[in-house]
This record gives structure tokens, sequence and C-alpha cells, in this order.
């Protein structure tokens, strides 16, 4: 478990989440931009450079306890099914060399899991402010697209 | 294979048609991807909005990408004496009630602050690819 | 949903063209239009494995064209005259991609409905 310098305050907890559509996801993107402030973590004794989203600037860094840093940081008490998603993030991004926006993960988690779990309303279960914005960034991966 | 390409489309959900040629009525989606300031192609989609409309067709939708954000970036300062076609193309759209689109992503990997006279809208390319739906598609 | 045919023209050193063209492409797969995708002049570039580490940094973004798959994007020709003009008509097309003559090309383009040329 870390530290973040000059973090910003935890959100409120938000469980109503309305339909997704591009605007709905839009919105819920641009509702939490980051100064431009370099920001830093320190995780296990590491410092670990962050973007200016609050973003693991290097992915080869993460650890497990980079996810347990931004769950704490983002409200969510992780569960295995987290960490199943979280680990899919970064095979996910091996493969493709890409971050998943939301529609992409639930293709894919639907191409892997089947749909119970390959569906929006399940991630967002997991992830009330953004599937693909938190899972992406508990793994460690670069901010997604917010136009996809 | 520069310049535009307007195909038809063949087929078109809602019957109505045309006062003038009794056709049916053409919805357009208009892409635009290159810089409002290196080319004639805002003046180009300008020029045919007008026609379109003109002779009773509509428009969905006009939507920036690329290089075509950069029409929405409200730091842009021109000469007074130099034809500002973001401005032009973005008075026409809300005059004739049209959805001016940009595309969120590339506007900010190009430093484009949003737009906050709300003449441009920021929206995604999901949004750009749902409007496309029943629509004719000419790119800029 | 409509049949649209993609061209993609730009080299993988217009990085950001080539990128914005790929996410282009998956937003209209999101949304069910069946897409064909054709690779056709310094774009067939795209598709040669990129040395990453080299003096001009590049992202692989070509590890993404696997997700072709994953939104049913079936159709992706390769345009064989291009190929050969750049001397690279040997080239071991990735998995789904397939090398087109000019008639299949023009084939396609005529089935399309819309086509984006990026």
């Amino acid at each position: 478990m870390g530290d973040i310098e000059r973090q910003r305050q935890p959100k409120p907890f938000v469980v109503v989440k309305p339909q997704l559509t591009a605007l709905n996801e839009l919105k819920e993107n641009s509702m939490n931009e980051n100064s431009t402030t370099e920001h830093t973590l320190i995780v296990g004794g590491r410092t670990l450079a962050l973007d200016k989203h609050g973003y693991l600037l290097d992915l080869a860094e993460w650890e497990p306890g980079v996810a347990e840093h931004f769950a704490q940081l983002e409200n969510i008490q992780l569960s295995d099914a987290h960490w199943e998603v979280i680990r899919f993030v970064r095979e996910f991004y091996q493969e493709f060399n890409t971050s998943p926006a939301v529609r992409m993960l639930v293709k894919a988690m639907a191409a892997k899991f089947g749909p119970e779990k390959g569906n929006s309303k399940y991630l967002f279960m997991l992830f009330p402010e953004g599937p693909a914005k938190q899972a992406t960034r508990l793994a460690g991966l670069p901010k997604p697209a917010k136009c996809l | 294979m520069r310049g535009i390409f307007l195909f038809i489309n063949k087929q078109h959900p809602t019957p109505v048609t045309h006062f003038f040629t009794g056709g049916p009525l053409t919805r357009f989606s208009l892409l635009l991807t290159q810089s409002p300031l290196a080319n004639q192609s805002f003046a180009s989609a300008l020029q045919f909005a007008k026609a379109a409309l003109a002779q009773g067709f509509t428009i969905e939708q006009i939507f920036l990408y690329e290089e075509a954000v950069l029409a929405a970036a409200t730091a842009i300062d021109l000469p007074t004496d130099e034809p500002n076609l973001a401005a032009t193309l973005a008075q026409f759209c809300q005059q004739q009630q049209i959805a001016l689109l940009y595309c969120i992503t590339a506007a900010e990997k190009r430093g484009v602050q949003a737009d906050t006279s709300g003449h441009y809208i920021a929206a995604g390319l999901a949004e750009f690819a749902m409007r496309l739906a029943n629509t004719k598609l000419v790119q800029f | 949903m409509q049949r649209i045919a993609i061209i993609q023209t730009q080299p993988p050193f217009n990085q950001g063209k080539a990128r914005e063209s790929l996410d282009l492409i998956l937003a209209l797969a999101a949304v069910d239009h069946q897409l064909s995708i054709i690779f056709t002049g310094d774009a067939v570039y795209q598709l040669l494995p990129l040395n990453t580490q080299s003096s001009q940094p590049l992202k692989a973004f070509q590890k993404s064209f696997g997700l072709f798959a994953l939104y049913e994007i079936e159709h992706c020709l390769v345009c064989a005259a291009s190929l050969t003009a750049r001397g690279l008509s040997g080239l071991s097309l990735p998995e789904g991609f397939t090398a087109a003559s000019q008639a299949e090309i023009k084939a396609t383009l005529a089935s399309a409905q819309q086509i984006i040329r990026c």
C-alpha cells in the first residue's frame, strides 16, 4: 500500500448509473479531469510516475499494490471479480496494444467469459464510475480514448 | 482517389419524398478531416451544405475529425481580414440547426480546448457512427 | 446498418492518421456497420513488422488490427498491385487479411453504401 503526494480527494461513491450512451459516457469521462500537476505514487517503497490524468505512466512498473492503491482512491472494495477484470484488461493491452474503451471491454469480456460477465451492467456494478476508465487505471494502463 | 466521395444509399427507411424531384429525401452526413487553415475543405463543405439545403435535402450532422477539430479551438486568433471558415461554418450550423460535432479525443490530442461558445459540440466517434445510419456520407 | 468501405492510404509513419483511422473503424464496427477495410498505396507499409526501438519511435499500433476479429470485421483487403510495386509481394499478411486484385477492390467499392478515405 502506498501514498499519493498532492492527491485529489476521493470521489463520492456513485451507485446510480444511467443506461450507457455515447454522450453519457462522454459526460462521465470529462467530469473528473485532473489538474496538470505532476503526480507520483509510492507503492512498496518505489516511487512511480503518474500521467496528468492520474494513470500510471509506465505500465511495466505495475504491481498488484498499484491496483490496491487506486482502488482505495476510487472507493472500490476489491473482490475476485475485480481482479479478474484487472487481469483481463492487462492481457487485453498486451495482445492489442490499446487500452479498451467501454464498448470494446464489454465485447472482449463477452468473447472470453460469456454474456453474464460481458455486459455493461455487470461491469458498472464492479466499477460504478466507468468500467473502462477505472479498470484500466487500476491495471496500470493508459487512460482509454474518450470517444469510443 | 482524392476529392469527394458521394455514394448513393440504396435503401432508405422512411418514404419521405423530395418536394421537387419526387425522389427519396436524402439526409447527409458530412465528414471533415482536414485543417480549416490549410486548404479549402471547410469552404467546400459549407458550399455543399448550402446547396443541399437549398435543394430541400437535410443534413444530419457535420462531424470534424483529425485535423479538422482545430476549428473548435477558441484560442485561434485570425487576423480580421482573413476568412474565418470555422466561424462561418459554426454560424451557418447554428442558423440551420445542424449538429456540428467534433471528436473530443482528436481535439485533446491536439491541445484543443473545448469550445465554450457552444457552437461546436464535443462528441465521440460512436455518435458519428450512430448518426451515420440512413444518411449519405460526403467526405471533405 | 450500412455497408461501409474504408480505404487506408497512409503509411504507418503518419502515426496520428493511421491511429485515428483505426479508431474510426472500431467506432463504426461497434454500432454494427458492416465494414470492408482496403489497404492501398503506402498504407501497405502498415502491415510490415515495425522496429519500435529504432530512432524513429513508433507505437506498434498494428497489434490493434487483432481487434478486427473481435469486431467481426472479416473483409480486410490488401491491394496486391501496391504490394508488388513496393517489392512486398512475398509479405505474409496478418491473419484475416487477403491480397486482392484491382477488380476485387473495385467490386468491394461498388457494393459499399458509403466510402471513407483515410
